[in-house]
C-alpha cells in the first residue's frame, strides 16, 4: 500500500505542478490545491501506515494501545487542510477580481490590458 | 570615562531634534557646549596619557561570540580624540549659525553628533570587530550628512558616490581584518599588534592588500580619491569636519594603529610611501588648477591625506612626521573651510578668483585665513612648518635608506603646489584687490559690502588658526607632548621608554641650515611663483586635463555603469515577469538537485519499505483519486473540474479516515464540502478553460512535473523506511492523559502542547478572510464582466441604453455579459 | 447568487441547522477525549449556515448569526489569545494549561480546562472566517 500511495503522492504532485505551469489563473490556483493535498499525503504515508488504531486513549487508558499511529503528523495535517483551504479561496477570489478587472485571467495578458 | 564620552555624544544627538524644537537659536551653541565639556574632560586627562598613562574599559557584549565593548585610550586614541570633540564643538558652533534657516537643521545635528560618537568610538576601539562598526557607522552618517540637502540630484549622487566607495572599502577591510585577527588568534588590537609571529603566516599578503583598500578608499587615495571632491556637496560645516579634520582620517588612523604590527613589512611599507606619493602630488596638483574654494581645499586635503599615508610607510621618524603632520593639518585645514564657508555666507560667491579685499569687511576671518594659510604654506613660526619640515627631513632621509628621488621629487612638488593652494584661498580673497570685473560675473553681492559674520561663524576658524599659532610658537604648550604620545603610540613605543619620540618642535631647532630647510623653503618660494603666474600655469597645464577620462571619477562612473548594466542584463534574464518561467525554473532546479540526493539516499538506504496489504477498499479510493486527477487536467468545464477537485479530496480524506487518522477525515470532509460550494460560488460566471491540445510547451511541462511527481514519490518510499530519531510524538502520546486531560492525542497536540502554533494557523485563517473581503470591497475602476445572477429577473439591472445620459454612468456600462 | 428557489431546500434546512449546530458544538466539546476539535466543529457549523445561507439569502443568515462574521472573527482569536494568560498568571507558563475539575451528582467528574476554552476560540475562528468569505462572495 506504501507504493501505491506513493505513486498516488507523485500523481497528485505531477497533475497540480502541470496545472500550475498553465496560462489560466484559475488553473494555476486549482494546482496549487491539488500539490497540497499531495504534500499532506506525503507527510501522511511517510509517518507510517496503520490499519484499525487510531491515536487515542481508551477509557480508562493513559495512552494509546501500542502500535497506534503517530499521533503528530495528523496534528500538523489538520491545521494544514484548513490553511491552505483559506489560501486557495484568497487565491481564487484574486483570480477573479482580476479576471474581472481585465477580462482574462491569463496572467501575461492581464498587465497589456490594464495599462 | 571613555564610554561615558561616546554615550554622552549618543544622548546629544538623540536630544538633538527635540533641543532644536525647543529652542531653535539656542540649541547649536547648547550642543557645542556639551560637546566642548566632553573636549575639556578629554583634555583634564590628556597629561596623564602623555606621559604614558593608558585608560581601559571594558563591556561584555556578545560574550558567546568572543565580542567586547572594550575601549582604549592611548596617545593616537588621544590626538584623534581631541581633534574629534574639539573641532566637533567649533563646527556644531559654526553650523547653527551658517544653517541657521536651513529646514533639517535638526536631522543635521542629530546626524552629525551621531557622526561624532561613532568617530569618537571607532578610535577608542580596543576590539577590531568594534572598531569596524564604528567605521561603517561612520561612513553611513557621512552619506547621511553629504546628502543633507537630498532634493539636490548633485547631493544625492555624490553623497552614493561616497558611500559606495568607501562601503566596498569597509567591506575589504572587514574581510582583512577578520583574516589579520584570525591568524593572530586575537580580535583586541592592542594585543594584536604585539603578534609579531602573525608576520610569517601565509595570510598576510591578502590581509595587508584588503586592509589598505579599506583605509585607502576612506582617506581617498589615488586611485579612490573622487569621492572626496564630490562630498564637497555637503554643507561647509560638514567638509570642514567630516572630510578634511576627521573621518577622512580614519583611513590613516587605522593604518597608523595598526603600524606597530606591520610597520616593516615590504608590501606595507612600499604600498603606504608610493600610493601615498602618488595622491600627495596628484592631488595638489589637480587641486592647484582650481579656483573654487572648497575644492581647491578638497583637493589640498587629499594630498595632504597622501602625505601621512607616506609618512606612515617611513618607519618611526615618518609616524612622528605623520603624528606632527596630521594635528596641523586637522587645525589649518579645518580654519580654512570654515573661513570658505564665511565667505560663502557673506558673499554668495564660491570662486575665489572673483574675490578680494575682503579684510575690509571681514577682517578677523581675514586675519585667521591668512594664519591658516601661512601654516598651510608651511612657513616657519607655525605648526605647518613643522609638520611639513619634519616630512622633507623623514622623505630626505629615506632617500639615504634607498628609496628612489622620484620621493623627493613628489614630496618638493606636493609641497609647492600645496603653498600655491594656501595662496589661492587665504591670500588671493582676502588680501589682494578685487579683481576687475571684465571677464568675471558680476558677484551676486558687492564683497566690500559684504554683512560682518555673527559671531559663531568667525569664533571657530580663530580658535582653530590660533591653536596653530600656539602650536609652532610654543609647540611645549599642547602640541609637542599630544602629537609626540600619538607618534609613540605609532611606532609601538611608550613614552619616555628608549627610542620614543624626542624631537623638539620649536623654531629654534627646527630652522638649521641644511638640506631640509633649503627644500622646505624653496617649495614656498616655488609655490608662490605658480600663484603669481597662475594664469599662465593653468594655461599651460592645460593638456593634462585631457587624461580626464582616464582619471578616478571617470574610472568610478564606468564601473557604476559597470555594474548596473550587467545587473540590469542579469535581471532581464532572470526575471522577466512570467510566473511560467519561475516555476519552470524553479521545479526544473528541485528536480535535479532532488533526483541527484535522492539517488544517493537510494543507493545507501538500508531499511526495507514498509508493506501493508492492500484492500479493495483502499484499492478504490487510491483509483478514485487518480481519475480524478486525471479529470481535472483534461476537462474543460470549470464546474467539472470542481467536482473533480472535490472528488479528490473526498478521496484523500477517506484514504485518513482508514488509516486511523479520524479527525483529519472529519475536517478534510468538512472542508471539501465547503470549498466546492464557494468553488462554485466564484467561478460560475468564468468562461470555459480552452480546449487541451497537445503542444512542444506543453510536453516539457508535462515532463518537469511527471519528474518532480515522481521525485516526492520517491521520497515517500524513502521516507517510510527510515526512522532518524526517537519521535517527540512518543511524549504527546505517554502525556496526553496526564498532563492535559486529554485522550485524543490528535486534539490534544493541536490545542494544549501546540497551541501557540495553533493561535498563529487561526489567526492566518482569519487574515484570509478578511483579505477575501478586502479583494471583494474593492471597487473596480471598470466594472467587471458580470451577469446578472440566475432566478433574478433582468429587468433588475439597470439598463444603461435607458439610462439618462448621465456622464459618470456612461462610462460605468458594462462591458461583456450584462442582459442582451 | 442570493437563494436557490426550492420550497423543499428551505425546509429541509430549517430543520437541519438546528441538527448541525448541536452536532457541531458536540464536536467541539468531545474534541479532547473523541475525533472532533474545534477545527471541525467550526466547519460542521459553518456548513450549517451556509446551507441556510444558499436556501434563504445571505441576508436572512446575517441576521441568524448576529453580529458581522467580522465580529466573530475578533471574538474567537480573543478567545484564543486570553486562554494563554491564566497559565501565565499562575506562573505555569504562557499557554499552559490549567484545569478544574467539579464532581457533578449523577454525571460524574466534570473537567474544564483553558484548553477548552482555546479550542472554543478556534471553533469561532474557523466558523465565522468560512462565514465571512461565503456571505460576501455570495452578495457579490
Amino acid at each position: 500500500m506504501t507504493w501505491a500511495l506513493a505513486l498516488l503522492v507523485g500523481a497528485l504532485y505531477s497533475a497540480g505542478l502541470f496545472l500550475a505551469l498553465r496560462r489560466s489563473a484559475t488553473k494555476i490556483v486549482i494546482g496549487l490545491a491539488l500539490v497540497s493535498h499531495g504534500a499532506n499525503l506525503l507527510i501522511f504515508t511517510a509517518a507510517g501506515l496503520v490499519r484499525g488504531l487510531v491515536p487515542i486513549a481508551p477509557l480508562g487508558s493513559d495512552s494509546p494501545p501500542p502500535g497506534a499511529p503517530d499521533p503528530l503528523p495528523p496534528a500538523l495535517i489538520l491545521t494544514a487542510i484548513v490553511i491552505s483551504f483559506a489560501v486557495t479561496v484568497f487565491s481564487i477570489v484574486l483570480v477573479k477580481r482580476l479576471a474581472q478587472q481585465a477580462g482574462t485571467d491569463d496572467p501575461r495578458l492581464i498587465g497589456s490590458h490594464d495599462a | 570615562m571613555l564610554i561615558a564620552s561616546i554615550a554622552a555624544i549618543s544622548l546629544f544627538a538623540l536630544a538633538a531634534p527635540l533641543a532644536h524644537g525647543a529652542w531653535r537659536r539656542g540649541a547649536g551653541p547648547l550642543l557645542a557646549l556639551g560637546v566642548g565639556s566632553v573636549f575639556a574632560r578629554l583634555a583634564w586627562v590628556a597629561p596623564d596619557v602623555t606621559a604614558g598613562a593608558v585608560t581601559l574599559e571594558r563591556f561584555a557584549w556578545a560574550p558567546q561570540l568572543g565580542l567586547e565593548v572594550a575601549l582604549r585610550l592611548d596617545g593616537l586614541a588621544l590626538l584623534m580624540s581631541l581633534l574629534i570633540t574639539g573641532v566637533g564643538a567649533v563646527v556644531l558652533l559654526f553650523a547653527s549659525a551658517s544653517l541657521r534657516d536651513h529646514p533639517a537643521l535638526g536631522r543635521f545635528y542629530a546626524t552629525l553628533l551621531a557622526f561624532m560618537a561613532s568617530m569618537l568610538g571607532l578610535v577608542l576601539a580596543d576590539n577590531a570587530l568594534l572598531a569596524f562598526v564604528f567605521w561603517e557607522l561612520t561612513s553611513i552618517t557621512s552619506y547621511l550628512l553629504i546628502g543633507l540637502d537630498h532634493h539636490r540630484a548633485e547631493a544625492r549622487k555624490a553623497a552614493t558616490q561616497a558611500l559606495l566607495t568607501t562601503g566596498a572599502g569597509g567591506l575589504a577591510l572587514l574581510a582583512g581584518l577578520v583574516t589579520l585577527c584570525e591568524a593572530a588568534g586575537t580580535y583586541q588590537l592592542s594585543e594584536l599588534v604585539t603578534r609579531a609571529e602573525v608576520l610569517d603566516h601565509p595570510a598576510l599578503t591578502p590581509a595587508i592588500a584588503l586592509i589598505l583598500a579599506g583605509c585607502f578608499t576612506k582617506s581617498a587615495q589615488f586611485p579612490f580619491w573622487a569621492w572626496l571632491p564630490g562630498a564637497m556637496e555637503a554643507p561647509t560645516a560638514v567638509s570642514a569636519y567630516l572630510h578634511s579634520s576627521t573621518m577622512v582620517k580614519a583611513g590613516v588612523y587605522l593604518i597608523a594603529r595598526l603600524s606597530p604590527l606591520l610597520s616593516g613589512v615590504a608590501l606595507w611599507d612600499s604600498s603606504l610611501v608610493v600610493v601615498g606619493a602618488a595622491t600627495a602630488l596628484g592631488a595638489a596638483f589637480v587641486g592647484s588648477r582650481q579656483t573654487y574654494f572648497k575644492r581647491v581645499l578638497a583637493y589640498s586635503t587629499v594630498s595632504s591625506l597622501g602625505t601621512m599615508v607616506m609618512l606612515l610607510g617611513l618607519g618611526a621618524g615618518g609616524a612622528t612626521a605623520a603624528a606632527v603632520f596630521l594635528l596641523a593639518h586637522a587645525l589649518y585645514k579645518g580654519a580654512l573651510f570654515l573661513v570658505a564657508g564665511v565667505v560663502d555666507h557673506a558673499t554668495h560667491v564660491k570662486d575665489s578668483e572673483r574675490l578680494g579685499a575682503l579684510w575690509r569687511s571681514l577682517p578677523i576671518t581675514a586675519t585667521a585665513a591668512a594664519l591658516a594659510g601661512l601654516s598651510m604654506a608651511g612657513v616657519p613660526g607655525l605648526l605647518g612648518f613643522a609638520g611639513k619640515e619634519l616630512w622633507v627631513k623623514e622623505s630626505l632621509h629615506a632617500l639615504q635608506g634607498g628609496w628612489t628621488p622620484w620621493l623627493i621629487g613628489a614630496v618638493a612638488g606636493a609641497g609647492a603646489l600645496n603653498a600655491a593652494m594656501a595662496a589661492q584661498v587665504a591670500l588671493r580673497p582676502f588680501w589682494l584687490a578685487a579683481p576687475s570685473s571684465a571677464g568675471a560675473h558680476a558677484p551676486a553681492k558687492d564683497p566690500a559690502h559684504a554683512h560682518g559674520p555673527a559671531w559663531p561663524l568667525w569664533i571657530g576658524p580663530a580658535l582653530m588658526a590660533l591653536a596653530g599659532l600656539i602650536g609652532g610658537v610654543s609647540p611645549g604648550l599642547f602640541a609637542a607632548p599630544v602629537a609626540l604620545a600619538a607618534a609613540d603610540a605609532i611606532a609601538g613605543l611608550s613614552p619616555g621608554a628608549p627610542g620614543a619620540a624626542d624631537v623638539p618642535l620649536d623654531v629654534g631647532h627646527l630652522v638649521k641650515p641644511g638640506p631640509a630647510l633649503y627644500l622646505s623653503l624653496g617649495a614656498v618660494a616655488a609655490g608662490l611663483a605658480v600663484f603669481a603666474l597662475r594664469r599662465a600655469y593653468r594655461a599651460a597645464t592645460r593638456p593634462a586635463s585631457a587624461l580626464d577620462p582616464l582619471g578616478p571619477q571617470s574610472a568610478y562612473a564606468a564601473a557604476y555603469s559597470g555594474v548596473l548594466g550587467t545587473a540590469q542584463a542579469i535581471t532581464r534574464v532572470t526575471q522577466n515577469g512570467s510566473l511560467h518561467f519561475y516555476l519552470r525554473v524553479t521545479l526544473g532546479f528541485v528536480s535535479v538537485v532532488g533526483w541527484g540526493t535522492l539517488w544517493r539516499a537510494w543507493a545507501g538506504a538500508s531499511e526495507p519499505i514498509p508493506r501493508t496489504p492492500v484492500g479493495p477498499i483502499e484499492a478504490a479510493l487510491v483509483a478514485g483519486t487518480a481519475v480524478s486527477v486525471a479529470a481535472m487536467v483534461l476537462l474543460r468545464t470549470r464546474l467539472a473540474v470542481i467536482a473533480a477537485l472535490g472528488a479528490a479530496g473526498y478521496c484523500v480524506a477517506s484514504l485518513f479516515a482508514v488509516y486511523g487518522a479520524p479527525d483529519l477525515a472529519m475536517t478534510q470532509f468538512a472542508v471539501e464540502t465547503l470549498s466546492v460550494v464557494l468553488l462554485v460560488l466564484v467561478l460560475y460566471h468564468l468562461p470555459r478553460f480552452p480546449v487541451f491540445r497537445l503542444t512542444a510547451a506543453r510536453v516539457v511541462d508535462a515532463a518537469i512535473a511527471l519528474s518532480v511527481g515522481a521525485l516526492m514519490s520517491g521520497l515517500v518510499l524513502l521516507a517510510a523506511g527510515v526512522q532518524l530519531a526517537e519521535p517527540v510524538s512518543a511524549y504527546f502520546s505517554q502525556n496526553a492523559s496526564a498532563l492535559a486531560n486529554g485522550r485524543n492525542v490528535v486534539n490534544v497536540i493541536i490545542v494544549d502542547f501546540r497551541a501557540l502554533d495553533t493561535l498563529g494557523e487561526i489567526t492566518v485563517l482569519a487574515i484570509a478572510a478578511l483579505g477575501v473581503l478586502a479583494l471583494l470591497d474593492v471597487r473596480a475602476e471598470r466594472p467587471g464582466p458580470r451577469a446578472s445572477a440566475p432566478g433574478q429577473p433582468a429587468d433588475a439591472h439597470p439598463n444603461p441604453a435607458h439610462a439618462p445620459a448621465d456622464g459618470a454612468l456612461a462610462g460605468r456600462a458594462p462591458t461583456i455579459g450584462g442582459p442582451a | 447568487m442570493n437563494a436557490l428557489d426550492s420550497v423543499i431546500l428551505r425546509t429541509t434546512t430549517r430543520l437541519l441547522l438546528p441538527v448541525l449546530a448541536f452536532f457541531s458544538i458536540v464536536v467541539l466539546l468531545r474534541g479532547h477525549n473523541e475525533p472532533g476539535g474545534g477545527f471541525i466543529g467550526g466547519l460542521i457549523a459553518a456548513s450549517g449556515v451556509a446551507l441556510y445561507a444558499i436556501a434563504h439569502g445571505p441576508d436572512r443568515a446575517r441576521r441568524l448569526i448576529g453580529p458581522d462574521p467580522r465580529w466573530w472573527l475578533g471574538l474567537g482569536l480573543t478567545l484564543g489569545i486570553t486562554s494563554a494568560i491564566p497559565g501565565l498568571l499562575s506562573g505555569a507558563g504562557f499557554f499552559a494549561g490549567l484545569w478544574v475539575s467539579a464532581q457533578l451528582p449523577a454525571l460524574g467528574t466534570l473537567k474544564l480546562g483553558t484548553p477548552i476554552w482555546f479550542d472554543a476560540g478556534v471553533y469561532v475562528v474557523v466558523a465565522a472566517s468560512m462565514l465571512a468569505m461565503i456571505f460576501r462572495l455570495q452578495e457579490h
